[in-house]
């Protein structure tokens, strides 16, 4: 092969990719919580959601 | 063959035929011209006083041309205001005879041949003739002088004095001669030959190149006019040298050296190949032995190159030429090329190979040093056309007597510093030159066959991860919202199993929204640990004379941890909006397009770049062309 670098380079990404796929990488990213205390389960209103208070713009309509 | 033997009638030595269809032969011994009548030898002159002995054939000489051992047997000597050639007459062992022209070391082999049409009585260079099927041209039109002959040829021939010789050539190498040495001219048909090619046997010992040691002095003068000491190293081949020291040129083949003129030279300069040198290119010794400069006819920014002459006795003459660092090896042509279109640029065909018209300039000898086979002067100008093939160049050169063509190859300083064993190391290339082989070239059409694979291993990796993914839907569940209710809007799922090894989860949202909007405010979590993944999600569908939006949206989440896990939902909308039903599923490993896009972008970025810098060389070449960018 005339370009054993480019092969290496693109068998490794491939590598990547089949184990980011495997472990469920994403390219997304969400919010990571720790410690969320057990009592959401009995009262989900009194968790506040980092996305909370949502507003929606809708001037123009 | 039967070999005829007779007397001398002249001094009575054995003459023996080498061929039997000689009529005339020369005696070893007393030099007497002799003409074969019936059964008998008659003299008819004596040989003359040859000038040196400079070609390596002489009679005797053996060799194979396509395959058929040939002997040299005879030999015609002529000379004319530039020089001299021999033809030598040549007898195949089936027979046959031809000539072997030896002209400055450039060498044609061609055979009397009956002409296709009447041959014109006189011809004028550039004259075309379109003889089976080949386009030969007039190159050149010579007036020589007969000088002498020797051994056994075909026909009478001694009385000549002044013969007119004109020789044409193809874009193929082919060669012809019309001899105007008779009444009714003669055509011969041949072609250019390479002196390797012909594998000749009992060559002259001649010294020079592959011969003697470097630097030794071939032929020691000293300059008439100032007295510096010279050196001829190809006595016998040149015209021309050029005294150091006051910058005299001199005829080479007067024993006096006679002065043809006087140069001015702002200071003396220095050949960066020390004239004498020897290098080894093509597997063949050469010698320095000449220097010029040219220097372009620009008013703006005139540009000079060096061009060395490098001389081998047997090979002849090769090139060597220099600018910004940048070296060519050049081997005159014998051939006269093809002009042709090539897109819309002018071109030129060689070979087979097409050659891109690149420049044209008009060059002016500008200072001289060393030996050279014509009659060398500063301020000659010569019309330049460079046309290209990377990593050769096909030049043309053109004065109002001739056009001689070459053909160069592309060589590093490196490359020339090793043949001639030059120490330090060579000046840098600077900038494109020409004909200049990219860095890259040919890297990026390979480079993307590399990426075509590697893009093809993605995709059936991808469809294998679709196929096996282990794709497996954990949850589902239909909930329903009325933002008019008041009640509370947030809600947990119950729990559910999140087997295996991590892997993403998808949560995936489909509602009943016309028009509308909603807004899910999400946390996935783990019910033992008390991890979350907290994020949002916006549902909002608008139909009409036009459509956006859709009512069903997901997300992925990433790398999640085997577990027992809940979704806490909390769904928002305008207070006065209608209610909406919506469903929530939620799959893990599920297969991501999202990485694959991304492998294939950083699969793509070597071949794409390598393919950009190729690019940009060529537009770097093209933009210093006086043809300006390729199109």
């Amino acid at each position: 092969m005339r370009h054993p670098l480019y092969a290496l380079y693109g068998a490794l990404v491939l590598v990547f990719v089949s184990f980011a796929q495997f472990q469920g990488w994403s390219l997304t990213r969400v919010n990571e919580v720790k410690n969320i205390p057990k009592t959401v389960r009995d009262n989900p209103g009194a968790y506040r959601s980092h996305y909370g208070g949502y507003y929606r713009y809708s001037g123009g309509k | 063959m039967s070999q005829p033997a007779a007397n001398c009638p002249n001094c009575g030595a054995a003459i023996q035929f080498r061929w039997s269809g000689a009529v005339q032969t020369t005696c070893e011994y007393c030099r007497a011209i002799l003409v074969r009548r019936d059964l008998n030898l008659e003299k008819v002159g004596l040989i003359g006083d040859l000038p040196r002995e400079v070609s390596p054939i002489q009679i005797g000489t053996e060799g194979v041309y396509r395959n058929k051992a040939f002997q040299v047997i005879g030999r015609i000597l002529y000379e004319y205001e530039d020089g001299g050639w021999n033809e030598w007459h040549i007898i195949f062992n089936d027979g046959t005879s031809g000539w072997l022209s030896d002209a400055q070391l450039e060498y044609t082999v061609s055979f009397l041949a009956k002409p296709p049409e009447v041959l014109p009585p006189d011809v004028a260079r550039a004259r075309q003739f379109l003889w089976g099927g080949a386009r030969y041209e007039v190159t050149s039109v010579t007036r020589a002088h007969y000088r002498g002959v020797a051994g056994e040829l075909p026909f009478e021939y001694w009385d000549k004095k002044v013969v007119l010789f004109a020789d044409l050539r193809t874009a193929d190498a082919r060669f012809g001669t019309i001899d105007y040495s008779d009444a009714a001219p003669l055509l011969f048909l041949g072609e250019a030959v390479e002196f390797d090619d012909l594998h000749l046997k009992n060559l002259r010992e001649l010294a020079g190149a592959g011969t003697t040691p470097a630097g030794a002095k071939v032929s020691s003068l000293s300059c008439p006019s100032c007295g510096a000491p010279l050196t001829l190293s190809a006595a016998g081949h040149s015209l021309s040298v050029v005294c150091p020291q006051c910058h005299s040129i001199l005829d080479a083949r007067d024993p006096n050296l006679q002065v043809l003129e006087t140069f001015e030279a702002k200071q003396n300069i220095k050949p960066i190949i020390p004239l004498g040198s020897r290098g080894k290119l093509e597997g063949a010794e050469f010698d320095a032995i000449g220097f010029q400069v040219r220097t372009t006819d620009s008013d703006d920014l005139p540009e000079s190159w060096d061009e060395y002459l490098l001389f081998n006795p047997y090979k002849g003459y090769r090139y060597l030429t220099v600018y910004n660092g940048h070296w060519n090896y050049v081997k005159t042509l014998p051939a006269v090329p093809d002009r042709i279109p090539i897109g819309k640029k002018q071109g030129a065909l060689f070979m087979g190979h097409k050659y891109v018209l690149y420049d044209t300039e008009l060059a002016t000898t500008t200072y001289v040093l060393g030996e050279f086979p014509w009659r060398v002067h500063v301020g000659e100008k010569n019309g330049i056309k460079d046309f290209i093939a990377v990593p050769k160049i096909l030049s043309s050169e053109s004065t109002e007597q001739e056009t001689v063509w070459s053909l160069g190859e592309y060589m590093t300083g490196a490359q020339v510093w090793q043949a001639f064993h030059l120490p330090g190391s060579p000046p840098p290339a600077r900038g494109i030159f020409a004909n200049q082989p990219a860095p890259h070239a040919g890297q990026a059409s390979s480079m993307w066959r590399v990426c075509l694979n590697l893009l093809s291993a993605m995709i059936l990796l991808t469809i294998l991860f679709y196929m096996f993914s282990g794709e497996e839907t954990v949850f589902q569940h239909a909930y329903s919202f009325s933002p008019q209710a008041g009640t509370e809007a947030s809600l947990v799922t119950d729990t559910f199993e999140v087997k295996g090894h991590p892997a993403n989860v998808e949560v995936s949202i489909r509602t009943d929204l016309r028009n509308n909007w909603a807004y899910f405010n999400l946390a996935l979590i783990n019910e033992a640990t008390g991890q979350g993944f907290d994020f949002g999600r916006e549902v909002s569908y608008y139909t009409g004379s036009e459509t956006e939006g859709s009512p069903n949206d997901s997300a992925i989440v990433p790398s999640v941890a085997p577990g027992r896990y809940y979704l806490r939902v909390e769904p928002e909308m305008a207070k006065n909006a209608q209610s909406m039903v919506y469903n929530l599923e939620i799959r893990r490993s599920v297969p991501s397009s999202g990485l694959f896009w991304l492998a294939a972008g950083l699969l793509l970025i070597p071949p794409i770049l390598t393919t950009w810098r190729a690019a940009s060389f060529e537009q770097g070449r093209w933009a210093q062309s006086n043809f300006g960018q390729r199109q």
